[in-house]
């Protein structure tokens, strides 16, 4: 960009040469799909005027004939376009990030194959969805199949990024905390405790976070592939259960922080974006701990040195 | 809607989205996520209104802009921001946090920031101008002000901005 002379049509010259932002490709689909609903949404209900001008009219008429007529046309119109899966316009918009989630997640041939849905089949919902021509079987399907992989995601969370689990917990309507919880479960499952068995540090984890599972899941959970995860997460995850206060584990663990501490690894925590699915998780612990008096009573840094829990 | 119609709409969305969207990234002081939801519901608006829309009014350009304009007062009364777009002189600057985020050169940074300190009416004029570049006809007619009134508000708005440049 040239210095500025002073006139105004140097100035003028820098303004027109100012960056254009564009919206992301993400948004854009999301929108043409959120529009292509409301599209559909608004044949829905010009229908169900057309309903009632109907019955208005043959209420008019006393033929029998007629009134039974209308009533028969209408029920077809309004059946054809309405099943029992139709959506509200929440879920389509969590089905839009679902399949962009499927779409975005097709260049990795895991997430693909994991989602049992084609790279064609996959393309033809979401032009579907672009053209407005998205029926309720194909959301439903879209549905169906992220119930599915959510199910098979607790047992192996590891499997799927973050950012896949969020979008077919939108599609599914599935609470993002369920979703979170399993992860969050697998992200501090990579957290060792010297002195406790794997297998019982990460039960005793994951009933920290809120989570129930079968002991064929815990298994292969722990026989999952290692995750990436930070010493601070580590040490965050070890303190999960101790927040948790459940006294007969914390006798068996060595480290551990006073709550003024925990609560700054609280405060810290929340603003780390990489382990925002550990806070989910850690949402659900507050319902069931007292951590906001914790985090409230913090004024001290984060110093992990051994001192008995208070 | 019938779907040649829709068809027309689609159309006019793939040229206008960006457009609009820089329009309010612009106007929401370089807030993504603002200018996301903004983007959003002027678009829902224009489906909503689209069938009642005639050409022979104004151009798609125009009414678009004018919906996204009207949004951006609606939202700005509703964060009791500004009183009013007339009161602009007051009206505090824009939030630095979004525009630290942004990837541009130096230059850029630093004249987005200056454009940013300016009052709203002066950095909505700026952005219609030279960087969505409207005319001055579309101006009025987006912004409700007269031929002359968008004139001198451009003219302000060049010495406002000329004063901070070094």
């Amino acid at each position: 960009m040239s210095p500025f002379s002073g006139n105004n049509s140097d100035l003028e010259k820098i303004l027109q040469s100012l960056p254009r932002f564009q919206p992301s490709a993400g948004f854009s689909f999301k929108l043409r799909c959120r529009l292509a609903y409301e599209q559909r949404t608004t044949l829905l209900q010009e229908g169900f005027s057309w309903l009632g001008k109907t019955f208005r009219v043959a209420s008019l008429v006393t033929t029998a004939g007629v009134f039974l007529f209308a009533s028969l046309s209408s029920y077809a119109f309004v059946s054809s376009s309405i099943t029992p899966n139709t959506p509200v316009l929440g879920s389509f918009e969590r089905l839009a990030d679902g399949i962009y989630v499927a779409l975005a997640g097709n260049q990795d041939t895991k997430t693909e194959i994991q989602l049992d849905l084609t790279k064609k089949r996959l393309e033809e919902l979401a032009a579907a969805a672009q053209n407005g021509t998205l029926t309720a079987e194909m959301i439903t399907e879209v549905s169906d199949r992220s119930q599915e992989l959510l199910a098979s995601a607790k047992e192996a969370p590891t499997r799927l990024k973050v950012e896949t689990l969020k979008g077919l917990a939108e599609a599914s309507g599935q609470a993002l905390s369920t979703v979170a919880s399993a992860k969050g479960a697998a992200v501090s499952a990579k957290a060792s405790n010297e002195n406790l068995p794997d297998e019982v540090f990460q039960e005793i984890r994951y009933r920290a976070l809120g989570i129930n599972l079968s002991d064929e899941q815990l298994v292969a959970a722990n026989q999952s592939p290692s995750l990436e995860t930070s010493p601070e997460t580590a040490l965050v995850a070890k303190d999960l259960y101790i927040i948790h206060n459940d006294p007969r584990e914390r006798q068996t663990t060595p480290d551990s922080l006073s709550p003024s501490q925990a609560g700054t690894i609280l405060q810290q925590i929340s603003q780390e974006p990489e382990i925002a699915v550990l806070n989910q998780a850690l949402d659900e612990l507050k319902k069931q701990s007292d951590l906001d008096s914790l985090a409230s009573s913090v004024d001290l840094p984060v110093q992990v040195d051994t001192v008995t829990l208070e | 809607m019938n779907p040649d119609l829709y068809k027309q709409f689609q159309a006019y969305y793939d040229q206008y989205l960006p457009k609009v969207y820089n329009y309010l990234f612009y106007r929401t002081g370089y807030n993504k996520e603002l200018a996301e939801d903004l983007c959003s519901s002027v678009f829902l608006k224009a489906l909503e209104k689209f069938p009642d829309f005639a050409v022979e009014r104004a151009s798609f350009q125009t009414w678009v802009y004018s919906i996204a304009h009207n949004l951006l007062i609606d939202h700005y009364r509703g964060a009791k921001e500004l009183a009013s777009l007339d009161e602009a002189e007051e009206a505090p600057g824009i939030d630095s946090a979004p525009l630290a985020k942004l990837q541009v050169s130096e230059d850029f940074h630093r004249v987005l920031e200056l454009i940013g300190t300016l009052p709203e009416s002066y950095r909505e004029i700026l952005t219609l101008k030279y960087i969505d570049e409207l005319d001055n006809t579309e101006i009025s007619a987006i912004t409700g002000k007269s031929l002359v009134a968008v004139r001198v508000t451009l003219h302000r708005a060049l010495s406002a901005l000329k004063n901070k440049l070094p």
